[in-house]
């Protein structure tokens, strides 16, 4: 059985029930209206992000659903990447982050937690300086904010 | 429209990103980027206090441990906390780890903010005479410490470690009568008595007599509250001589306790006190953690076992990897026997002295059983562990431990007459222990497989673990199945040398042999039959394994 998604720039994607499924919030849409041939409109998927999602979908349309097993612990957590996923998200930031807001809409929870792990991964053992310059972001603090929070963060500083 | 960027994700998202950093470095980093994310990762930087250095998360760095970047990491916490970032994010701290007792005194003036705080692992400076770095020596004043505890009012988990674990210091009962009420897990390790009036070859004096009346009257405060949530204890690097009389004031107001942990005692007799306390004051004890604690004999560890009135669902008692000697003997054995209705998880790796039909004994009356390990993990542990001999499998009642989901345990006991060389290649130098036909082996194997076959659940199953340096010679000779019980090597007698816990008079591990009766284990997911006289599996071995066992990691499936 197939479904048709519709992305916000009116594209329309035919894909397996199984592989939509595994967005949680499109499962419970048809779980809600039951057997229709009806088009699901995503105004916020663009169809470039939502081509990604279903590939990704698509890859992993086989795994076991996600148990909450992994422990809410973030010291146990691992960052570990799979190697398919690794290479899936390589692609730049703002499509990196569109993937991350569509996981999150779509509620696709193993798909927002390796963009999320990407993000953090691309943040480990960088300076401040450093990461703004990778994400482009401004600086909004006065220098005397931005020392004060020096001194009071110095105990987590690396030297 | 609008390019996405990080600071145009929802705060929930850039929360979740955040919780995938531990390290306090990357996270101070990032609150140093811009307001907006400063807001959201303040409280995950603040979160847990701990020592971080380079990349490395030092989530359990080892609290009495110095270097000169430790050192270090301690003068930026006190120019931190001297800046005011207690009193604007005390509120957010939830862990605080530290090696030095003075990061009491920080918090003890600047800490009124620590509302929240649920964990405190404190260490107390160098003890031993060798840091290079300063600080050493330094008198602790116990009273800041009971100020900072009488403060934590939400605190669930404490941890002290070393020089300030002495009761014969000024202060310290002072001390124990302001663990909050509220805590759940103490853990007191490396216990310090450099400085005590006693010997520590003194022998240890166990009338328990009236301690708990001297505490009460050491201390001037109104008697100290009962530690009702206390659910765990532990104590490590236990030197009884200064600490009978804390031991006996925690375990005496400790009417929930359900878990003790030792670890690391080398005092005869300090295993005799706890099990009394126990037994009278811990109505709950349900879990029991035996570690390194030396020369156990087997009346005390028999006392121990008979302490927990509610039944143990834990007994994990790995023989300590010191030399010392933990010996189960009869009546250890009888008390352990006694646990089975309600037991859960046992570990008795290295624990050769108990004897296989206890094992059998254990399987065949533990319904709730979900772990039971024998086997040693490290490399050269197999030759100690035990062995469940075969004849006591087929003597005994079946398995009932259904539910049973890591079974770890050498079985002997076979006569493998297809079994001619060692694993070295070399002929034996004497005749193995069990004589008999390939036939008699296979029925006896069969027996085996149909009691093994019963754990349904079985998620591990680890028969042998040794290593064995001439991994060649293992398959060599060992496939012929016409064997016919004649023997290699001379006839004196004598046992066969087991090389690294090598096993010869073990299960095949093939359909020949009778494997087929386990087809059961559909859960199996991890089989390790290492430094074992098995037969080289034959396609169709593999098959049916890949068939019967569609869990099994493939990497067991050479």
């Amino acid at each position: 059985m197939t479904v048709i998604l519709v992305s916000s720039d009116n594209q329309d994607f035919k894909v397996d029930k199984e592989v939509a499924e595994r967005s949680i919030l499109i499962k419970n849409m048809l779980e809600d209206v039951g057997e229709s041939d009806s088009p699901i409109p995503l105004p916020n998927v663009t169809s470039a992000v939502l081509t990604k999602v279903i590939e990704y979908c698509e890859h992993h349309r086989n795994d076991p659903v996600q148990v909450p097993e992994e422990t809410d612990d973030p010291r146990k957590r691992s960052n570990d990447i799979e190697e398919w996923d690794m290479k899936f998200m390589q692609v730049d930031q703002e499509m990196l982050f569109e993937i991350i807001l569509a996981a999150n809409y779509l509620d696709i929870k193993p798909l927002l937690d390796v963009g999320c792990k990407t993000v953090a991964n691309i943040i480990k053992g960088k300076t401040p300086e450093e990461i703004r310059k990778a994400f482009n972001i401004v600086n909004d603090f006065t220098p005397e904010e931005e020392a004060q929070i020096k001194k009071e963060n110095e105990w987590a500083e690396d030297r | 429209m609008v390019k996405t960027s990080i600071s145009s994700l929802p705060p929930e998202i850039i929360d979740y990103i955040a919780s995938h950093l531990t390290n306090p470095t990357d996270l101070n980093s990032c609150s140093l980027l811009n307001n907006y994310l400063y807001r959201i990762f303040t409280p995950h930087l603040w979160r847990t206090i701990h020592f971080c250095h380079r990349g490395q998360d030092n989530a359990d760095y080892y609290l009495a441990f110095y270097d000169r970047h430790r050192v270090r990491w301690f003068s930026r916490l006190e120019q931190s906390i001297k800046a005011g970032s207690l009193e604007r994010n005390g509120h957010w701290v939830q862990s605080i780890r530290s090696g030095y007792f003075d990061t009491v005194k920080l918090l003890a003036s600047h800490g009124h903010n620590l509302t929240g705080l649920q964990e405190l692992k404190l260490g107390s400076d160098p003890c031993m005479t060798t840091n290079p770095f300063g600080r050493l020596r330094k008198t602790l004043d116990l009273e800041l410490l009971v100020t900072v505890l009488r403060r934590c009012t939400s605190l669930q988990s404490l941890k002290l470690v070393g020089r300030l674990l002495n009761e014969t210091k000024p202060g310290w009962l002072k001390v124990l009568g302001s663990i909050p009420v509220s805590v759940e897990n103490l853990e007191l390790e490396d216990w310090c008595p450099a400085g005590s009036a006693r010997w520590i070859s003194e022998p240890l004096n166990n009338s328990l007599g009236p301690y708990r009346n001297e505490v009460v009257e050491t201390t001037t405060q109104p008697p100290p509250p009962t530690l009702f949530r206390l659910k765990r204890l532990a104590l490590i690097s236990y030197s009884a001589h200064v600490s009978q009389k804390t031991t006996h004031f925690l375990l005496s107001n400790s009417p929930n306790l359900e878990t003790i942990y030792l670890s690391s005692s080398n005092q005869r007799g300090s295993l005799q006190l706890v099990s009394s306390l126990l037994a009278s004051h811990c109505p709950r004890v349900k879990h029991l953690h035996l570690l390194e604690w030396d020369n156990s004999s087997d009346a005390e560890l028999a006392d121990l076992l008979q302490c927990s009135k509610s039944g143990w669902r834990t007994v994990d008692m790995p023989r300590p990897s010191t030399g010392a000697r933990q010996e189960f003997g009869k009546l250890s054995t009888v008390a352990l026997l006694k646990h089975a209705s309600t037991l859960q998880n046992i570990c008795l790796a290295g624990c050769w002295t108990l004897p296989s039909s206890a094992v059998q004994a254990l399987l065949s009356s533990a319904p709730n059983l979900k772990r039971f390990d024998t086997i040693t993990d490290s490399v050269s542990g197999g030759s100690r562990d035990l062995t469940l001999d075969a004849i006591d499998i087929i003597a005994g009642d079946d398995w009932v431990c259904t539910s049973l989901e890591s079974l770890q345990v050498q079985i002997g006991g076979i006569p493998r007459p297809d079994v001619h060389i060692r694993h070295d290649g070399q002929p034996f130098t004497s005749t193995l222990n069990f004589e008999g036909t390939i036939e008699d082996s296979r029925s006896i194997q069969r027996l085996v497989y149909t009691q093994l076959g019963r754990l349904t659940q079985l998620k591990q199953l680890v028969l042998g673990r040794g290593i064995v340096k001439q991994q060649t010679a293992l398959a060599a000779g060992l496939d012929s199945e016409d064997g016919g019980g004649e023997e290699s090597g001379g006839d004196d007698g004598g046992r066969v040398e087991y090389h690294h816990g090598f096993q010869y008079e073990c299960l095949e591990m093939n359909l020949a042999s009778g494997m087929g009766l386990m087809a059961g284990l559909k859960e199996l997911r991890r089989m390790e039959v290492n430094a074992m006289a098995t037969t080289k599996w034959e396609n169709e071995d593999i098959e049916w394994i890949c068939e019967h066992w569609p869990k099994l990691d493939p990497k067991y499936k050479f």
